[in-house]
């Protein structure tokens, strides 16, 4: 189990795998069974992702899939980023890199793959990762975020951010930062450099 | 010897006549044929010709024609159809008001017709007012008896002819009531269902296919034993499989007349606007096939091209030329414009009647200076006739462009420069030629040794270019043979890179299953994975093992390209090589394929696609009771069309499309790797075609799959 207190949903699309296969098994071995989620139809898959953007997701992507109804591993991950920058997305195909097209590979880097691996690797170093991904995401602001309200048990409703028009609470700025409003990024923005800020002027110190 | 005045009157016997009608109907054809003409000229709107027990030699056999025509008076049955040689058609050339109709019936034929056609006739008649109908009843076969028995008896004269009489009576008949019906019984010969057919054919070029007749003249055709003819209206047969097609028409009142030109910079047929010509406004539609269309035409039509059959002239929608006598040997048949002369002398790239299908409208109204000649074989040859032919032969020209055009974009611009370098050298060598003649009037040793040299050479030159231009040829053939296999080298790129996938995905789930095994054994938290583990690692070595020994296979076709009949490929695999195996499975099979159809292709992978469909019904009719298996195939405007069907298990409908993709099965404890029809797409799609699943043929279970292959354009 992973020790955060919110734990990051994985979403694994894949047509070649089912609930027995090897990857699978050891993935629900390492987070849980209720975390890890399996899809054979990559249009199945991104419907997922995208009734869930409020949540951590780590996705591990397929980039061919067989049935002529299912759309690329390619066309799922560029979905994906229309909506969002914030879910992690690991692609593995049984091609070559050599592959890939060069159209491919710019899509792939400009819009932020987080990582590219053959199938035919060993399932460890796929799940390594996964584990890479998982911990990155909770290296982030919002991440944080939604432990302190997990851990509070979301009881705060204390505007904390006050605009002109509008007042926030925690949660709210949770979703905003989310949805990657401008008020989400200002207020990541604001919290990281009042972080060093507090820790430079010897006012906090991390443990 | 008496002196009195005595006289001599000239008689003739029955076989006589029967002489006589040989030479003018010679076939069978030609006889329904023209008594069909005859209800054209007696104003019928509808004629029916109906065919009875004429498959066997019954005695219930009989033909009958039918119309709804003026009818005859007995007047006009004594007078006329009765007496032989009778010209009542030539003092009229028009039928009655308001039907205005040309005669196309040949004079006084109808009697030889039926006779030729059957030994009994009875001809019922009624006019329009009549009372009763007129019934009078001809047995050729007593005729026949009785110059047989009087053979050599003393009352010889009784096997004349004239003498012989036929009885007539009269049946009631409402008033309003009229036509003529002739019923002809012991017919003569057997009529199976392809000499019903062709002569659908030959009436159906009666009436022209675009010039509307008013009022009507429909032609029915009846038969109680050939299904395809059972109250069967003719219709002028859509013209498909042509390469290029033009029409062109006028516009009487800016007095413009279309005619085509072939405009060498698009390569199209484009039209000219000229005056109206001296013989009148045309309205003419011309089919070309070039050699591919008269493939494809051939693979439909089972290589017969009689219906390829040149222009033909029709004078208010009604067939004039080539006046509607029926030829079977369309080399013998007259070629009254001339179409085909033209080759023999020498014309290159001229077109001959066997590569168009035309029509050429006219009306007696707007071309009257078209006339036919007295003796109906031709026209008139009076100054617009010369014209309009030299007109015809003009649109054809156009065609002809096309021709040319076509055969030497076909060739390389090579080619081109060598075959116009072979056309200089030789004007070349004329020019030495005559330049020797002249030399040898001039003692001019050094002059007359150049030129001798000269001409040497040039020889040698257009002896090389000859040369050049035949191993030219050769390359371009080698060129395009290069092109087909290349054609299938790309599909079986993209196809291997396919298979390579496949086989790597394969490979990763075999190493990832063995990883768990290795990095986990023997840890009691996965034991119930282990066992699980080895069976699927085992299952996908067996599908692996499917697929090399599938490439391996592939490897082995050698790439070659022949021609075959699609129907004999598979007939002979069902019925042959699959019926030991259909037998031991209780399979009952059922080939109905209609049409023909030449394809060139591999055949081994052709074959291929037949074996894989045949080993999925297999398995699909595992537990089925009464086992099919059924294949039809019909060829469409542009495609072959084969439905394959079962009536096993069926597909469900989610998997109508994914069956297609590799090592996608549902078959997999029956040995199934989900190859097959993955396979006999690929081949299809390598040909242009396709596969899909459609609705089962057979209910309530079952599947049908439909294939086309397109005709190679």
């Amino acid at each position: 189990m992973s020790t955060e207190l919110v734990p990051t949903k994985i979403v694994v699309i894949h047509d070649d795998m089912d609930e027995n296969y090897p990857l699978i098994v050891m993935l629900r071995d390492k987070y849980s069974k209720e975390d890890v989620s399996l899809f054979k139809h990559s249009k199945e898959g991104l419907n997922f992702v995208l009734d869930n953007l409020g949540k951590k997701m780590v996705v591990l992507l397929d980039k061919n899939f067989k049935d002529k109804n299912d759309i690329s591993g390619l066309k799922v991950f560029e979905k994906i980023r229309e909506e969002t920058a914030l879910v992690f997305v690991v692609l593995i195909s049984a091609n070559n890199i050599a592959d890939f097209s060069e159209d491919e590979l710019k899509i792939l880097v400009n819009k932020d793959l987080f990582k590219l691996e053959k199938f035919t690797n060993d399932y460890t170093s796929i799940i390594g990762l996964i584990e890479e991904a998982v911990n990155s995401i909770d290296m982030r602001v919002d991440a944080a975020i939604e432990d302190w309200l997990m851990a509070n048990n979301l009881s705060e409703e204390r505007p904390i951010l006050i605009t002109e028009t509008h007042q926030y609470t925690l949660k709210q700025i949770l979703h905003e930062i989310r949805m990657e409003t401008s008020v989400g990024r200002d207020f990541v923005k604001k919290v990281n450099n009042l972080t060093i800020e507090l820790i430079m002027r010897n006012k906090e110190k991390i443990q | 010897m008496g002196k009195a005045k005595q006289s001599l009157k000239w008689r003739f016997d029955v076989n006589t006549f029967r002489l006589l009608g040989r030479d003018l109907i010679t076939d069978r054809i030609t006889a329904v044929y023209e008594l069909v003409k005859n209800c054209y000229d007696a104003n019928a709107t509808k004629v029916d010709v109906s065919f009875t027990d004429v498959t066997k030699l019954n005695e219930s056999r009989k033909i009958v024609i039918a119309d709804n025509g003026t009818g005859m008076s007995f007047d006009d049955i004594r007078d006329k159809w009765m007496v032989v040689g009778t010209n009542s058609k030539r003092t009229t050339l028009y039928s009655a008001p308001p039907f205005n109709r040309k005669f196309v019936g040949e004079k006084g034929i109808g009697r030889f017709a039926v006779d030729k056609l059957g030994e009994r006739v009875e001809i019922r008649t009624k006019e329009k007012g009549a009372k009763s109908w007129l019934c009078v009843k001809i047995n050729w076969d007593e005729y026949e008896q009785i110059a047989t028995s009087t053979l050599g008896s003393s009352a010889q004269q009784l096997s004349l002819f004239t003498e012989i009489e036929n009885h007539y009576f009269y049946e009631t008949g409402k008033e309003d009531e009229h036509g003529t019906i002739i019923t002809i019984s012991k017919v003569a010969e057997v009529w199976l269902g392809n000499d019903i057919d062709r002569l659908y054919k030959e009436l159906s070029k009666l009436v022209s296919p675009f010039y509307p007749i008013t009022p009507p003249f429909n032609i029915w055709i009846q038969s109680n034993e050939v299904s395809d003819f059972t109250n069967r209206q003719i219709k002028p047969e859509p013209i498909k499989y042509y390469s290029h097609h033009a029409e062109i028409t006028y516009d009487e009142a800016e007095n413009l007349q279309e005619t085509l030109i072939f405009n060498p910079l698009t390569g199209v047929i484009d039209k000219r606007k000229i005056s109206i010509r001296k013989f009148g406004p045309v309205k003419i539609k011309i089919f070309y096939f070039n050699e591919a269309a008269k493939k494809r035409y051939n693979a439909a039509y089972k290589n017969d091209d009689t219906r390829i059959d040149g222009i033909k002239i029709y004078r208010d929608g009604v067939v004039t030329t080539p006046f509607a006598e029926y030829e079977a040997h369309t080399d013998k048949r007259r070629d009254i414009l001339g179409i085909d002369k033209r080759r023999w002398r020498g014309t290159f790239d001229t077109i001959g009647t066997r590569e168009i299908i035309g029509v050429v409208d006219i009306t007696k109204e707007k071309n009257p200076l078209i006339v036919d000649a007295t003796n109906r074989q031709d026209f008139l040859a009076n100054e617009e006739y010369v014209l309009l032919k030299e007109f015809i032969l003009t649109q054809l020209k156009a065609f002809e462009d096309i021709k040319t055009f076509e055969r030497s974009s076909k060739r390389s611009i090579v080619e081109n420069e060598l075959i116009d370098a072979g056309k200089d050298i030789r004007g070349f060598e004329r020019e030495l030629e005559q330049l020797a003649t002249q030399a040898e009037t001039i003692e001019n040793p050094t002059f007359n040794r150049l030129v001798t040299t000269l001409r040497t050479r040039a020889k040698e030159t257009h002896a090389l270019i000859t040369k050049s231009i035949s191993e030219q040829k050769k390359y371009q053939k080698e060129v395009e043979r290069k092109e087909k296999v290349l054609y299938s080298l790309i599909s079986m790129q993209e196809y291997a890179s396919m298979i390579a996938h496949a086989v790597r995905t394969s490979i990763a789930k075999v190493k990832h299953l063995g990883e768990f095994i290795k990095e986990n054994y023997p840890n009691p938290k996965f034991g119930k994975y282990y066992s699980m583990y080895a069976v699927s690692i085992y299952n996908e070595m067996n599908t692996l093992i499917s697929v090399t020994d599938f490439m391996l296979s592939f490897a082995n076709i050698d790439g070659s390209f022949e021609e075959f009949d699609v129907v004999e490929l598979i007939t002979d695999l069902l019925e042959n090589q699959y019926e030991t195996l259909f037998h031991a499975e209780g399979i009952s099979f059922e080939i109905d394929i209609k049409d023909n159809f030449i394809i060139e292709t591999n055949k081994k992978a052709f074959q291929d696609i037949f074996q894989n469909l045949v080993s999925n019904s297999v398995k699909a009719l595992k537990d089925t009771t009464d086992k099919k298996i059924k294949c039809t195939g019909f060829l469409d405007t542009d495609k072959f069309v084969i439905y394959f069907s079962d009536n096993g298990y069926g597909i469900q409908q989610e998997d109508r499309e994914w069956i297609f993709g590799l090592f996608n099965t549902r078959t997999a404890e029956q040995g199934g790797a989900g190859m097959g029809l993955y396979i006999v797409n690929t081949i299809l799609k390598s040909l242009k075609g396709g596969i899909e699943v459609v609705e089962n043929e057979f209910k309530p279970t079952g599947a049908t799959f439909m294939i086309t292959i397109p005709f190679n354009k």
